[in-house]
């Protein structure tokens, strides 16, 4: 734990009425949330969502506003948090999961209701949990976090910032909108993406305004209520604007104007299957990990880079694609290999949208 | 698996990554680099970044001088010239006064550059002579077996060092500034990508530019300081690892020397400092040199120096 | 004709030669040839570079000759020492350039500025490992200017670095000197690959004259140049059996270097006191040769301009007929060495050496002749190997300064000779 969520259990006036944030004591002993529940008529509210960034962008705080929200309002709440090798500048990711009774904090591919991206690639590259009719509220910022290479739907074998984003994505400019106080503290400009989000998730304004004033740093309170005010109204603004030029197709496989129920393997089976597909719809091919032996020296990096496991080192102490399935192909062990023995490259099918007929 | 999308007959190869290797010279490889060794890292993030810009290297140069740094250029296939211990930027300078024309890069070491070769660096940035300069430091003598260099910080472990060392070390960035290079950056092994960026600035800029990409030793650095495999090297590098410093006091045999540096001191990387002043070339008004006016107007040509 | 200097002449013959890159660094009392190479080279298009110090001066030289430029540096002795690591990097990786070695007194900081010709021996070894080295030594303003053009000739067609050595003397010496610009082509190139860029190209396949054919940089060939040991390709090896075969080719390479450089023979017919000597002294015994004749000496002066590799054929012929060879230089004797050693007949051998920055004078020249003439033909029996006639010499020298005869009364009934001549003075 963070002293970040620390400072968010602490103040909490409910924290002493409400379960221990823990699945299975949740289950045993539920009254004191059910009783809220009951009074409450926000109480039938549930979603998932995944927030993705780059550290130092605020999205612990971000999380823990939602959370403190959304317990106000009498839910169940649960949040996880991957940050491994990334205190300043790496990749974080956190699920959160609310509604009536929660008890698996972990998303999977295709749950997530919305999508907050601090950052414009790592947002993106988290869009295989969205939901069909999802929404996906990404920041225009970019910054380049240390591990994440080619693994970024924003990177070279996709398309740029510039052209069209994929159906069911927000870009918002959050520096533009949160207005000049994020210009000194640039996290404040993250605080846009709650102001759109409070308008899909359904929560009274002040229950907002309350979480964030009890989440963010004290002198920050006026600064982050100004942008979630912008945020939400551009929000509104943006959608007006839209409505009706959006489909209801969620992802595109680089260009195919099928909907991403009709690509095959994706309407059921096996998970791996699913995920391969998604994968596929992602970068548009299958990727593909390659290890000339006679270059590799078993220096071991690429094994213990690999997000997915992908990769291990054999008796020979020769690294070996024991997980092929699993390689995402973000090119992170080509890029840290010393011995440039690796090669990833995609298997693009010729003519995408004829085979998927 | 989807056969109906991976069926070889309709599926076309694209890379992710690989694109870089036909700038190596396979018959060359695999490299003579210890296991780990973030030159290497170095060595493919560079060629990445070439070759995105060059169908070949015929107009690009790679000057070496003597270590482990610059052995890396004998796998490039391009115009290499491998020089004596030290002195690969005087070659360099001659070569591109005598052909302005072409791309010059130049590969040398901490030890190579900072100490027997510390002369002709800061001349070189003196001069603002138009290449590139990229010195791999690794905080030690590698190829000779791990002694120390003036860039191993102060209480570090060496084979000449026993005892922790007992001499300050150079920042060499801060170093190429103030001997007048118009285009510092600092990179890191563990991020090729801000390599390759600021590489790719590098090339772009008109005037001495200067790269200090902090690498692994692994066999030598590492193992002497206790620092794990290369991949924990590699890890290290992303953080301030105060635990670096806890184990050096550790050691049983030696006293901490008073105001020793962090092993892995926290450095600024990234573009540290740029400006624009004439070149060598223009100073002594030779043809066909680039102009570094495009540094002020921002306008370069990517394209000098590529193929027709 | 213009009167002068052999430093500037230096320059004249490089430019006339195509030099084009020159990179040097102040020392005496050869900056005068760097001040030319930088008044001249900007109006032929070419480049000049004051380099930090000498290792950079010679590097730059070898990274200009790489990109096609003819270039060059020039030196005094300390400067030299410290160019010996590039020019064994030159030869091994066979980078054409010329080194000009104004030789002035050593070791270390020496004499500056009074001649030497000290610097003979590190032409050839100064630098670590196994070398054959081509060394010019002129010995007049003209000469300078002439040799100067056939060392880019040389360097250049044999792909290796010359060494072009004369001493103060010559080098601020003004004489009359003929300009003459001589035809590009008859003064040599290093020979271009035949065939089109491509994988198989091997730097290093040296063709019928052992010369490997070299590509400049950028041009489209992509190859290796390296200080390692090196096999065709370019690339570093350790096979002992090619680095052996890469070490007898290049010291092969360079010998067709002695059937190219013309020694001068004076008087040498029917000589039987042959006098050899190189650079400012060969004009001295020139002088002396001619009193000798005058006096009935059947002196003769074999004078060579090319120090290394010796012409050990044309120095053997030339001390066929001789009954007593006076090798005079400016330095404690080196080069003898190398006549000792072609002669393989200490009995013939009477060094004039002297070291200490005085030039050798006419007349100590005719003076030491006249001895070694005295006693021909018993000269035979007066075995003088080299350290002794070095200590010999010195006695004679210290006679001249009226020191105490006792100290080297050990030469005997010689040394008394010496004492009265010199006493005559």
């Amino acid at each position: 734990m963070t002293k970040a969520t620390d400072r968010f259990t602490d103040p909490s006036p409910d924290q002493t009425a409400q379960p221990p944030d823990n699945s299975l004591a949740s289950s045993a002993e539920p009254a004191p949330a059910r009783s809220s529940k009951e009074r409450n008529p926000l109480g039938e509210l549930k979603g998932n969502m995944v927030l993705a960034g780059v550290g130092g962008q605020g999205i612990i705080t971000a999380s823990n506003t939602i959370s403190f929200a959304c317990m106000q309002a009498g839910l169940d709440v649960k949040k996880s948090e991957v940050h491994g090798m990334s205190q300043r500048g790496g990749t974080v990711v956190s699920h959160l999961r609310f509604g009536p009774e929660v008890h698996s904090v972990m998303l999977e591919p295709e749950q997530a209701e919305w999508i907050l991206g601090f950052e414009w690639e790592e947002g993106l590259r988290f869009l295989e949990y969205l939901k069909p009719g999802g929404v996906a509220f990404v920041s225009t910022e970019r910054r380049i976090p240390p591990t994440a290479q080619a693994d970024r739907r924003g990177g070279r074998v996709d398309y740029a910032l510039e052209s069209a984003p994929p159906d069911g994505v927000v870009p918002i400019d959050t520096y533009a909108i949160a207005g000049d106080a994020a210009l000194e503290r640039p996290a404040i400009a993250q605080t846009v993406l709650l102001g759109a989000l409070s308008v899909e998730m359904g929560l009274p304004v002040e229950i907002w305004k309350e979480a964030i004033a009890a989440t963010v740093p004290p002198k920050t309170v006026e600064a982050n209520l100004v942008a979630f005010e912008n945020g939400r109204s551009w929000y509104k603004r943006w959608k007006q604007d839209t409505a009706g030029s959006k489909g209801q197709t969620v992802l595109q496989a680089n260009g195919s104007k099928k909907s991403y129920e009709s690509i095959p393997g994706s309407g059921g089976g096996k998970a791996v299957d699913a995920s391969r597909t998604t994968i596929e719809a992602w970068r548009g091919g299958i990727p593909k990990v390659e290890i000339v032996r006679d270059w590799c020296k078993g220096c071991n990096i690429c094994v213990a880079v690999c997000p997915e496991r992908v990769l291990s080192l054999d008796r020979f102490d020769i690294a070996v694609a024991s997980n092929p399935d699993r390689c995402t192909g973000c090119g992170l062990c080509a890029r840290l290999c010393p011995d440039m023995a690796i090669e990833i490259w995609l298997d693009v099918p010729t003519h995408l949208g004829a085979s998927t007929e | 698996m989807s056969t109906a999308i991976t069926d070889a007959a309709t599926v076309t190869r694209v890379p992710v990554t690989g694109k870089e290797k036909r700038l190596l010279r396979h018959a060359m490889m695999p490299h003579m680099l210890c296991p780990g060794c973030g030159h290497g890292i170095i060595l493919d993030a560079m060629l990445s970044v070439l070759s995105e810009r060059y169908d070949n290297l015929d107009n690009v140069a790679f000057v070496a001088g003597i270590g482990c740094s610059s052995r890396i250029i004998g796998y490039i296939d391009a115009c290499t010239l491998h020089t004596t211990h030290g002195r690969p930027l005087s070659f360099a300078t001659g070569l591109k006064l005598a052909r302005p024309e072409l791309t010059v890069i130049v590969i040398t070491g901490d030890g190579d550059g900072l100490s027997i070769g510390g002369n002709h660096l800061i001349h070189a940035a003196r001069r603002n002579i138009d290449l590139t300069c990229v010195l791999l430091n690794n905080e030690i003598y590698g190829m000779t077996g791990g002694q120390a260099a003036p860039t191993t910080v102060l209480g570090a472990y060496t084979t000449t060092t026993p005892q922790g060392n007992t001499q300050h070390s150079f920042d060499a960035a801060e170093l190429a500034k103030a001997a007048g290079a118009t285009f510092v950056a600092r990179a890191q092994s563990y991020r090729p990508q801000v390599f390759g960026e600021v590489f790719g600035q590098a090339l772009d800029h008109v005037g001495f530019s200067f790269i200090e990409v902090m690498s692994d030793c692994t066999e030598y650095f590492g193992r002497t300081n206790r620092f794990g495999g290369g991949a924990d090297m590699l890890m290290s590098q992303a953080r301030y690892e105060p635990s670096i410093d806890a184990d050096l006091a550790r050691r049983p045999t030696v006293e901490p020397i008073a105001d020793a540096q962090p092993v892995r001191p926290v450095l600024p990387t990234g573009l540290l400092y740029r400006s624009s002043r004439l070149t060598l070339e223009e100073t002594m008004g030779i043809k066909g040199a680039r102009s570094s006016e495009v540094n002020e107007t921002g306008q370069y040509s990517t394209d000098q120096g590529r193929d027709a | 004709m213009r009167l002068i200097q052999g430093n500037e002449a230096c320059a004249e013959g490089a430019i006339a030669a195509g030099c084009r890159f020159f990179a040097g660094y102040p020392i005496s009392p050869s900056s005068e040839i760097a001040e030319a190479m930088a008044r001249l080279l900007p109006k032929h298009g070419g480049v000049f570079l004051q380099a930090e110090d000498e290792m950079a001066s010679l590097g730059a030289v070898l990274g200009a000759s790489l990109g096609g430029a003819r270039a060059m540096t020039a030196t005094s002795g300390p400067g030299f020492s410290l160019m010996q690591e590039h020019i064994g990097y030159a030869y091994l990786a066979e980078i054409p350039c010329v080194v000009v070695d104004v030789m002035r007194g050593g070791p270390s900081t020496g004499l500056p500025t009074l001649p030497s010709q000290g610097d003979v021996m590190q032409a050839q070894w100064g630098s670590h490992g196994d070398r054959a080295a081509v060394a010019l030594a002129p010995s007049s303003v003209q000469e300078v200017y002439d040799l100067t053009i056939q060392a880019f000739g040389l360097a250049e067609s044999l792909r290796t670095p010359v060494t072009v050595l004369f001493d103060e003397v010559v080098g601020h010496m003004r004489e009359g000197v003929e300009l003459n610009s001589p035809d590009p082509r008859s003064i040599g190139s290093r020979p271009r690959p035949t065939q089109p860029p491509g994988a198989s190209f091997e730097p290093y396949r040296a063709n019928e004259a052992l010369v490997a054919p070299l590509p400049d940089f950028g041009r489209g060939y992509r190859f290796h140049v390296t200080g390692l040991m090196h096999d065709e390709r370019g690339f570093p090896t350790t096979d002992t059996s090619i680095v052996a075969a890469l070490l007898e080719r290049l010291e092969k390479k360079v010998q067709v270097v002695t059937e190219l450089v013309e020694p001068e023979s004076y008087l040498m017919d029917d000589a039987n006191l042959v006098i050899v000597s190189y650079g400012i002294t060969g004009r001295t015994a020139k002088a002396a040769v001619d009193v000798l004749r005058s006096k009935g000496v059947k002196a003769g002066l074999w004078r060579p301009r090319l120090l290394w590799p010796v012409q050990d054929g044309l120095l053997k012929e030339a001390l066929a007929k001789a009954e007593a060879v006076v090798v005079v230089e400016m330095n404690r004797g080196q080069w003898a060495r190398e006549v000792e050693r072609v002669a393989h007949n200490d009995a013939l051998l009477h060094p004039l050496l002297k070291a200490g920055g005085a030039v050798i004078t006419t007349e100590e020249v005719i003076d030491h002749a006249l001895e070694v003439a005295d006693g021909l033909p018993a000269a035979a029996s007066r075995r003088v190997p080299l350290a002794e006639a070095v200590s010999w010499t010195e006695g004679k020298n210290q006679a001249r300064m009226v020191v105490p005869a006792s100290t080297t009364a050990k030469i005997g009934a010689t040394e008394v000779d010496i004492e009265k001549k010199v006493g005559g003075e």
